[in-house]
């Protein structure tokens, strides 16, 4: 134990001399490091503050987890306002509750609202609570409600105190590449130095833990201006909202614990591969020869364009250097305009109005009668409860369109191939349907000559009234006009967006064909190869039953309907609703949405006028808060736009890094050549123009290296968050589109155009310094003295 | 004739260099021996192979086949990591281009060796002492190589390759730079760490009255290498 502790501090001791009295070789490991650092820091900090903040806001807002309500006196729940199960529990799930009375036209009801204890489940609660009370095996009478201090109590991996292991390892990767990348330049052009090393006696082991020590002096350095610079932008983007940015002191620790893993990995491949190599091959290789590419042929070239065709042969036969250099200097500006990316996915999901806050107004399911008459009473009663809230302040919409999924109406949609081309699965193109029924394929074949080739049963009909369509009108992107369905029996609204991204383009005018079911075909049986392969459902449905086909055309479109799930909306009139469905239209549900912008108070108002009209109606409604306000609020000032744009420009940030101190050393070994040249009669002017060639030629090769890799990058996460990571079951239930952020792109081409061409001429200006022995200044100076 | 254990045994050794269509044959089929506290000096003309065939010997290059054998242990069969170590603890080595670190002093580059092997100072201090006076290098001690001439920068090479008291010391033309006075002060200190450890010393040298103090001297020619009779080199001279 003795020796170990004595060789770490011998070795810390070594490396902190080393790396004290260099400090300039390894300042760009100091700017890694502390790029690494901030983006560690910056996740660990944001999600214990996100996770203070939403605890307090929410432990504010609810003081309970369940709430029981509609229980009527016939429950037998309560006597004296005590709960009745109290005296059957002897290890109680709960920590306290509180019955409260409510008295409304129907009559008397009681709510219960309980405080879960730590540690015990939802169904722990209410399995005891069902069983102590016989009369509630039977529950469709009551309500139950969990509230977000719940969801917040049961969903650890939601709102957890450290970040997602996911992130973490994604951070972890893409901190050692930079670091791997630094390290393979330093150790390439100190390999003269390792072969020294080796020759006496330096082996693997000896070759990285001096590494290693030396990265951990300077993550532990780092670690401090990191710090300060995390919690000054932590400090900014929460101080806006009166947020108190929370460091858990653990999380230092945590960082010097990923930087030291993140120093390991990025230094063992380089030194495992230099320790493979002989000594000689090394030591020899104290120029840049190790750095030419074979096969080289030896051309003579002069005249006028000598200078060009010079450096481009250098640039040729130095390509091995250069191909490293771009892939890894474009790499950080490729993971730039990714997070860029990644930074706006998270913008759309979270900030679209997919969750306003919503008052679900729900028809009990047994109120609900097949026929016409009965439903029609309720009808009138959904209008009084738009009429009720379509003046409020705050409320955007009352929503109590009625919807019907395409599957369960025995419904398939007949689209082209143009209107679906941004779809991605469920669809299916008809060209392969063999139908042995004459009839069926008639019609199939008739619509697929038309350019009918696509069919999908993912979709729902909706069907709107004039409020309704009013609401669509001034809510919404249209294309073309809504009421057109009112006047025109076949005329019909379409949506293009499908789990919350745009995947088909309809446009006015269209026309599709909505199949309607008729019957099945006489003795078939319907086999479907996969329950999830829906191409081969929708094909195995047209092949097996008799459709009606009906054309209809596209009256109107909307081009931004927030749809979480997999279905897109053709919106009917009611009475076209009536006709394709063959049954009425019945309203499951009104929601109220409120404005994005509205305030706490407004809030509340139109949350008491609810609990007003429920207890007016009494049986036939409950009240469902989605919590979304809350959500909305809290989401809005978890800033995670704000950290992803600066964490990403901190990561783009390592490029400028690579390309100049890998550049720097390499010319510094060049240098030998250029003096050579002038040694030969190359004038400054010659030695200006070789640098300016390389730079030139170099911008240009780096500008479109960025643009491939950008794009290449950013598809790749495209493809990873929408379709591999789900895989895996990660993020599962909302889908992305592809998208480049044109501005972020745009960043990088400049910026590796810019470091292209900068980090072959600054060499240039150094070396005129070195070899004048005195600066710009002193030059100036002594011009005008003379 | 005492019995003398063998130190060095090198047979077989092939080296070619292949470049595109032609191929170098640096080494052909080299074998020699040398025992404990033997000088064995290496001649031939320019570009015969001698450097490399010195590299191979002290485990610095891979040969294409032979076997390098020291005490017994094969080296051209140990692993980079083995080799190192090995290298470290038994071999000295002086370059024919010194290869001193460019950014470390004159007396950094001479503690290379013994950082490399985690020596302790007092370890080595007593003969760190005794080297650098004999080789009159103290008052250049705290010199970049690229501030010593061509001659100090040898010796200073010379100094780092004894500073770990070697079991062989490979030297390849340790006394090239030098003018005759200062080689033959250089030669005596060699001569005499040889046969105070009872190292055994493999020598590559153009000048001939180095070799006539050689226990044994061979002749590299073309990569092929063939023993010198003595007497014979000692007459030409
Ligand atoms: N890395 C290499 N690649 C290709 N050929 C090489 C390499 N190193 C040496 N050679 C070739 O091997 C041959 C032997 O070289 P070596 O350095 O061993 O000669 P030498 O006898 O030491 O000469 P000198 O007395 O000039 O030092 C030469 O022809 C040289 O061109
Ligand atoms: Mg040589």
């Amino acid at each position: 134990m003795e020796k170990v502790i004595k060789y770490i501090f011998r070795n810390l001791k070594y490396a902190g001399k080393n790396v004290f009295s260099k400090l300039r070789e390894y300042l760009p490991f100091f700017v890694a490091f502390f790029v690494i650092q901030s983006v560690f820091l910056t996740a660990f900090v944001t999600t214990a503050t996100n996770y203070q903040h939403r605890y307090e806001e929410i432990t504010e807002r609810y003081d309970y987890d369940i709430l029981i309500s509609d229980l009527d006196y016939n429950d037998y729940i309560v006597i004296d306002e005590k709960l009745y199960i109290m005296s059957y529990m002897k290890n109680r799930t709960f920590e306290s509750y509180r019955v409260s009375k409510v008295t409304d036209a129907m009559g008397e009801k009681w709510q219960i609202y309980v405080l879960m204890r730590d540690g015990h489940t939802n169904a722990e609660f209410l399995n005891y609570y069902i069983y102590a009370n016989e009369n509630l095996y039977d529950t469709s009478g009551i309500e139950i409600s969990y509230t977000p201090l719940n969801e917040y109590r049961n969903d650890a991996a939601a709102h957890s105190r450290t970040p997602s292991i996911l992130l973490l390892i994604a951070l972890t990767l893409i901190s050692a590449l930079s670091v791997l990348t630094l390290y393979n330049v330093q150790v390439n052009h100190d390999r003269f130095r390792y072969g020294i090393y080796m020759t006496y006696g330096a082996g693997f082991k000896r070759l990285i833990s001096t590494s290693v020590f030396e990265m951990m002096i300077v993550a532990v350095v780092s670690l401090i201006p990191s710090g300060a610079f995390v919690y000054g932008i932590s400090r900014l983007f929460y101080g806006r909202y009166g947020i108190d940015v929370v460091i858990e002191s653990s999380a230092a620790f945590k960082v010097i614990l990923a930087s030291l893993l993140v120093a390991t990995v990025g230094v063992y491949l380089p030194m495992k591969m230099l320790s493979r190599k002989t000594p000689m091959s090394l030591i020899i290789a104290e120029d840049n020869s190790n750095l030419i590419s074979s096969p080289r042929s030896t051309r003579f070239v002069t005249g006028s364009k000598f200078l060009k065709i010079y450096e481009a042969l250098g640039v040729w036969r130095f390509r091995k250097y250069y191909l490293k250099l771009l892939l890894s200097a474009v790499a950080f500006s490729a993971i730039f305009v990714c997070g860029i990316y990644l930074t706006y996915m998270n913008e759309n999901t979270s900030g679209q109005s997919i969750e306003q806050l919503r008052f679900e107004a729900k028809k009990e399911e047994e109120a609900i009668a097949s026929s016409d008459k009965y439903y029609e009473s309720h009808i009138t009663d959904l209008d009084f409860f738009y009429g009720s809230f379509g003046e409020m302040e705050g409320v955007a919409y009352v929503d109590y369109s009625a919807n019907e999924y395409a599957a369960e109406a025995g419904g398939i949609i007949l689209l082209t191939d143009k209107m679906s081309n941004r779809a991605i699965g469920d669809m299916t193109s008809t060209r392969n349907i063999i139908n042995p029924y004459e009839s069926t394929t008639g019609a199939l074949k008739k619509y697929y000559d038309e350019g009918y080739s696509r069919a999908t049963y993912m979709y729902k009909y909706s069907a709107y009234d004039k409020n309704m369509l009013t609401n669509l009108a001034q809510n919404y992107e249209i294309e073309g006009d809504v009421f057109s369905v009112l006047e025109d029996s076949s005329k019909v609204i379409v949506s293009e967006s499908v789990m919350n991204s745009r995947k088909y383009s309809f446009d006015v005018g269209d026309k599709i064909v909505l199949c309607r079911f008729r019957e099945a075909l006489p003795e078939t049986v319907i086999e479907i190869p996969d329950p999830f392969d829906t191409v081969s459902i929708v094909r195995a449905l047209l092949e097996n039953n008799d459709y009606e086909f009906t054309e209809y055309t596209v009256g109107a479109v909307i081009k931004d309907m927030p749809e979480t799930e997999g279905y897109f909306t053709v919106g009917l009139s009611y009475d076209t609703y009536s006709d394709v469905i063959g049954q009425r239209p019945v309203p499951l549900c009104a929601s109220v949405y409120l404005e994005p912008d509205v305030t706490e108070k407004e809030y509340e108002d139109v949350a008491l006028k609810a609990k007003q009209i429920i207890n007016y109606y009494g049986y036939d409604f409950s009240l469902t808060d989605t919590y979304g306000y809350l959500y909305r609020t809290l989401e809005r000032e978890e800033c995670s736009f704000e950290f992803g744009v600066t964490l990403s420009a901190l990561v783009l940030m390592l490029s400028p890094l690579v390309w100049f101190y890998s550049q720097s050393l390499f010319y510094k070994k060049r240098s030998k050549e250029m003096y050579v040249l002038s040694a030969y009669g190359a004038t400054h002017k010659v030695l200006r123009k070789i640098h300016m060639a390389s730079g030139y030629i170099l911008s240009a090769i780096a500008f479109v290296f960025t643009a491939i890799l950008g794009v290449i990058a950013s598809f790749l996460v495209f493809k990873l968050m929408n379709e591999w990571l789900p895989m895996i079951g990660f993020g599962i239930g909302t889908s992305y589109s592809f998208y480049i952020s044109p501005v972020a792109l745009a960043v990088c081409l400049l910026l590796s155009a810019f470091c292209g061409f900068l980090s072959s001429y600054l060499p240039y200006k150094k070396m005129m310094r070195g070899q004048s022995g005195k600066s710009k200044k002193q030059q100036k100076k002594e011009r005008e003295e003379t | 004739m005492e019995f003398r254990r063998t130190t060095i045994q090198v047979e077989n050794i092939i080296k070619q260099y292949k470049q595109y269509d032609t191929t170098v044959t640096a080494v052909n089929r080299a074998s020699f021996s040398a025992f404990d506290g033997e000088f064995v000096a290496i001649i031939g003309a320019s570009g015969s192979g001698k450097s490399t065939l010195l590299h191979i010997c002290a485990g610095l290059d891979r040969p294409n086949s032979g076997t390098v054998r020291i005490r017994g242990t094969d080296i051209t069969s140990l692993s980079p990591d083995e080799l190192a170590e090995y290298r470290g603890n038994n071999m000295g080595i002086v370059f024919q281009n010194h290869n001193l670190i460019p950014q470390f002093t004159a007396l950094e580059n001479i503690l290379v060796p013994t950082i490399m092997i985690n020596k302790d100072k007092s370890a080595y201090e007593e003969n760190f002492k005794k080297i650098v006076a004999s080789l009159g290098i103290v008052d250049r001690l705290h010199h970049l190589p690229s501030e010593l001439s061509g001659g100090q920068q040898q010796r200073v090479a010379i100094a780092r390759a004894l500073i770990n008291m070697p079991l062989v010391l490979f030297a390849d033309e340790p006394t090239g730079n030098l003018d005759k006075e200062n080689a033959d002060e250089v030669l005596e200190l060699l001569i005499k760490t040889q046969k105070l450890l009872g190292q055994t010393l493999i020598m590559v040298t153009h000048d001939m009255s180095i070799a006539a103090r050689a226990d044994r001297v061979l002749k590299m020619d073309d990569g092929v290498l063939t023993a010198v009779n003595k007497e014979r080199l000692l007459k030409q001279i």
